[in-house]
């Protein structure tokens, strides 16, 4: 081959590297509302059916109307489990069982604080809908007294549960948005695609990798700033990432900010020196669950918990601005800002 | 080696097409860093140009006959400046100037943000 063939095709195989290098970062994507919040799909596979869209929203739909218990909607399972406590077993969806158990098992493993049976004090604080009021003393001890995940049995052979007492409810608030992470993922794999991020309200999950051998950048909230500022960055490939702030959801009642994230024991939004804390699971729904499960716990037992679990990994942030990692999570960490500082985890476990 | 005339076009045009294409996708990025998405329930309400904005502008989206939502934009940004919405969170997310920030409005569906296409972003999402 003559040198200026040579010449030519590397000209042209870097004009193609050129271009391709523009439209490879845009992906195909599509927001929607729902779960009470925004939902973005971006999908980075270069074939796309943009039916895709429609399909993943309407899963998501179904999925808001047979567990919400905001809105007064015949199809919701939980609605009716809920109508039913006190009275007897009702059949649910063999999903909705599923969750009902996990959800479970992390109330057992929090010993109570992370609590399923958290409804009546969720409508009672009534944080997503902004009813300006603080509950009653009275009104509070009432509902706390309802919240015990033990009184919620389950018959897995028969798709059946049963809430033992009269006013308990159901809240699949800090779960349902992580399952329809997962769900979306499985939706998606089935249809070949390889490449996505899926966005609900800030629960991430990444599927497989950015390109060849890099991995996602997902940004870590700075839970003293707006939303969309991040303080770090982890690298991650197929893996979810959930967040759980004190910064979301607020609402401010007689010059006090009350937070969503509720004690079952006390009847009132936890109080600990943690700002926000991020877990990082091969599953969105224990992402969800966990980040949860982990705030309630607080710093040293939150850490303890993580750490014990095999898949999970997770980034605690105190109110002072420290950072503590579980084992795993330090390597794929890039610190951006610097008014926060590295905590030492195994110094802290010694004491 | 023995270059024509014809050679020589041939590489200069490729070496200006290569050139071009790596200054479009740059132009192209500090260009749409100020292009303003507003989605009203999942679709494109406007597309607004901040750039070339002539002077500043209140936008009033109705969400229904009781309702709506003043969006105030100007060369710099856009903020909410008045909305009916119960929990008045879109009005307190203030201005944004950014790409990658955003106002939601989640009891009206809106969804108010920069036009990211094109761009090197730092990240690829933000978990919160």
């Amino acid at each position: 081959m003559s040198n200026k063939r040579k010449i030519l095709i590397i000209l042209v195989v870097l004009l193609i590297i050129d271009f391709y290098s523009v439209r490879e970062k845009e992906p195909l994507s599509q927001t929607d509302f729902l779960l009470g919040t925004i939902v973005k799909i971006s999908i980075y596979d270069s074939k796309v059916d943009s039916e895709i869209f429609t399909k993943v929203f309407a899963q998501i739909r179904d999925i808001e109307e047979r567990m919400t218990v905001k809105k007064d909607i015949e199809k919701s399972e939980i609605i009716k489990l809920n109508k039913n406590a006190g009275r007897g077993y009702i059949e649910l969806s063999p999903d909705i069982i599923c969750l009902l158990e996990k959800s479970k098992y992390y109330s057992d493993i929090s010993r109570g604080k992370f609590d399923i049976t958290i409804g009546p004090l969720v409508k009672l604080w009534s944080i997503d809908t902004q009813e300006v009021s603080k509950p009653t003393e009275e009104k509070i001890n009432k509902a706390r007294n309802l919240v015990d995940y033990r009184n919620l049995l389950i018959d897995e052979e028969e798709n059946k549960a049963f809430l033992t007492q009269s006013g308990m409810e159901v809240d699949l608030g800090a779960i349902a948005k992580g399952y329809a992470a997962d769900k979306t993922i499985e939706i998606l794999k089935k249809a070949g695609i390889n490449k996505a991020i899926i966005n609900i309200g800030g629960n991430i999950y990444a599927l497989g990798e950015k390109d060849k051998s890099t991995p996602w950048k997902i940004g870590i909230q700075d839970p003293f700033r707006p939303i969309n500022n991040y303080l770090a960055y982890i690298l991650v490939k197929d893996k979810s990432v959930v967040t759980s702030g004190s910064y979301e959801k607020r609402v401010e009642i007689d010059g006090r900010v009350y937070h969503h994230l509720l004690e079952s024991q006390t009847g009132y939004p936890v109080e600990n020196n943690l700002a926000a804390v991020s877990i990082i699971h091969p599953s969105s729904t224990d992402a969800d669950a966990l980040s949860t499960t982990a705030f309630l716990l607080g710093l040293e037992e939150g850490l303890e918990l993580i750490e014990s679990l095999s898949h999970a990994e997770a980034i605690f942030i105190t109110k002072d601005k420290k950072i503590y990692f579980t084992s795993g999570a330090k390597e794929n960490f890039t610190l951006l800002n610097e008014e926060y500082v590295l905590g030492d985890y195994s110094e802290f476990k010694k004491r | 080696m023995n270059l024509k005339k014809g050679d020589i076009l041939i590489i200069l045009f490729c070496l200006v097409a290569l050139v071009l294409g790596l200054s479009y996708s740059k132009f192209y990025s500090q260009n749409s860093e100020k292009k303003l998405v507003i989605e009203l329930k999942g679709h494109v309400y406007k597309i607004i140009d901040l750039e070339n904005l002539e002077r500043e502008e209140n936008i009033k989206i109705t969400i229904s006959p009781q309702e709506y939502v003043t969006l105030h934009v100007d060369k710099k940004g856009a903020k909410i400046i008045q909305s009916t919405c119960p929990n008045q969170i879109c009005v307190q997310t203030g201005e944004i100037t950014k790409r990658g920030q955003s106002i939601i409005c989640l009891p009206y569906k809106l969804f108010v943000y920069f036009e990211d296409k094109g761009i090197e972003q730092e990240i690829d999402a933000v978990s919160y």
